[in-house]
């Protein structure tokens, strides 16, 4: 397993910072839940990109009710409008990581959704190339993601749904 | 008491052994040990040597080794042969066994009852041995392992998804792998993926449904466009590269600028809502 041959660190005043600059709230749980493995070498160390990464659970009650912490996602929770119609925040980090660190945030029942900062490309559009891993089914996918592109990974459990938004800061 | 299990020296040796390749004294010497010692030897032995003999009754031509003249007037020898390997492999269906009359053929003949006793069980000695480090081997995310190795210059294009499953498929079917696990994505005009899965031990395709997603999934210019798109008109969010060893990852949306990219994960038994 890659996490037992890795050393964790926690990403410090990450989701703090975010607190600063977003209208969302950071939960106390988020900056613990924010881990880092360092592995780059002193060289690589410069390059840094950051991914805000909200969760979301969604499910379906009587009464609709959307956080309104959620406010500024409504046009991308729109899809999922349909068949859910609560929308919770889970939490909201933000995971700066160096070249080749790796970044976890817990989800709920499924455990860890990771992150992996691979590097920052050299075209015209720096796009940041990185790693996602989720437990179950067990996935992992490199992305190659403009700043500001936004994924959202959904996982479906229980009749509920399991929504993580990435998105990559400029 | 567990029976002591042969090393890969020995049976290579068995193998010699059954193809007449051993060179000698001392290896014959050590071989007839074996037999006298292991059940399993004496197993694979047998099922080699009558397999070998099969072999050449297919694919050279050659007459028909075995002793089976007392049920050669049924059908020909050497279809006869290969429906007792597929039988004794556990390939045949009753129909086409009852087709076949295998009963009837194991029933008459001690030989054709003795070839199919052996393959079957050089089939279960064969696949302890030799393939029981192959089958608990986590290949799952061997893909990656390699590509990781690789610096992204020096990685081929991805291709059109009509070219890229097909061949995907035929890598991974090399590897062995069994169970089919399908992703369909859209992620803007990027690439779709799709890949196929196989894991040992399973043979059933895992069907991918697309989620019902509402009105609005795809383009809705109602979607508040959050970020824009890179000036160089390429997507926002591309699909490098995918493994999954397990339900369904389906690809929605990022058709637009400033629309998100949905990644379903589905695990097998869940719904996607």
């Amino acid at each position: 397993m890659i996490s037992k041959r890795l050393i964790i660190g926690i990403v410090c005043g990450a989701a703090a910072c975010f607190v600063g600059t977003s209208a969302f709230a950071t939960p106390p749980e988020a900056s613990a839940a924010a881990k880092a493995v360092p592995v780059q070498t002193p060289t690589e160390a410069k390059a840094k990109a950051s991914f805000k990464v909200t969760l979301i659970e969604a499910s379906k009650v009587d009464k609709p009710v959307v956080d309104k912490r959620l406010d500024k996602m409504r046009g991308q929770l729109r899809p999922f409008n349909g068949k859910y119609n609560q929308f919770k925040l889970i939490s909201t980090q933000v995971l700066t990581l160096n070249k080749g660190q790796r970044g976890v945030v817990k989800v709920p029942s499924k455990g860890d959704f990771a992150i992996t900062f691979l590097e920052i490309g050299s075209g015209k559009v720096k796009r940041v190339r990185y790693q996602v891993e989720l437990p179950r089914p067990r996935t992992r996918m490199t992305r190659r993601v403009a700043p500001g592109g936004q994924t959202l990974d959904v996982i479906p459990h229980s009749g509920k749904l399991t929504i993580v938004s990435t998105t990559v800061m400029r | 008491m567990a029976e002591k299990r042969l090393t890969d020296e020995q049976m290579m040796l068995l193998m010699a052994h059954a193809d007449d390749e051993l060179d000698t004294a001392e290896e014959r010497a050590q071989v007839e040990a074996l037999l006298a010692e292991y059940e399993q030897a004496r197993a694979i032995v047998g099922g080699f040597g009558a397999t070998g003999q099969a072999m050449r009754v297919g694919v050279m031509d050659a007459p028909l080794q075995l002793d089976l003249t007392d049920v050669t007037a049924r059908t020909e020898e050497q279809t006869l042969a290969v429906q007792l390997m597929a039988f004794a492999d556990g390939e045949l269906s009753d129909a086409q066994t009852a087709t076949a009359d295998i009963d009837s053929v194991l029933a008459s003949s001690d030989a054709a009852r003795n070839w199919v006793h052996d393959l079957k069980l050089a089939k279960n000695a064969l696949h302890g041995e030799i393939m029981r480090d192959n089958t608990t081997a986590d290949l799952s995310m061997i893909r990656g392992r390699v590509m990781r190795k690789l610096p992204v210059q020096a990685r081929a294009p991805v291709p059109a998804r009509a070219k890229m499953f097909p061949a995907l498929s035929a890598w991974l079917a090399d590897l062995g792998f069994g169970k089919t696990v399908m992703a369909t994505g859209l992620v803007a005009a990027a690439l779709l993926v799709a890949i196929g899965l196989r894991q040992f031990g399973g043979d059933e395709a895992v069907h991918v449904e697309r989620p019902q997603m509402t009105a609005g999934s795809h383009g809705d210019s109602a979607v508040p466009s959050a970020v824009t798109a890179p000036a160089d008109g390429e997507p926002e969010v591309i699909i490098e590269e995918m493994e999954s060893d397990g339900g369904t990852v389906i690809f929605e949306g990022g058709e637009k600028p400033g629309e998100a990219v949905i990644i379903w994960h589905i695990e097998a038994g869940e719904g996607a809502g």
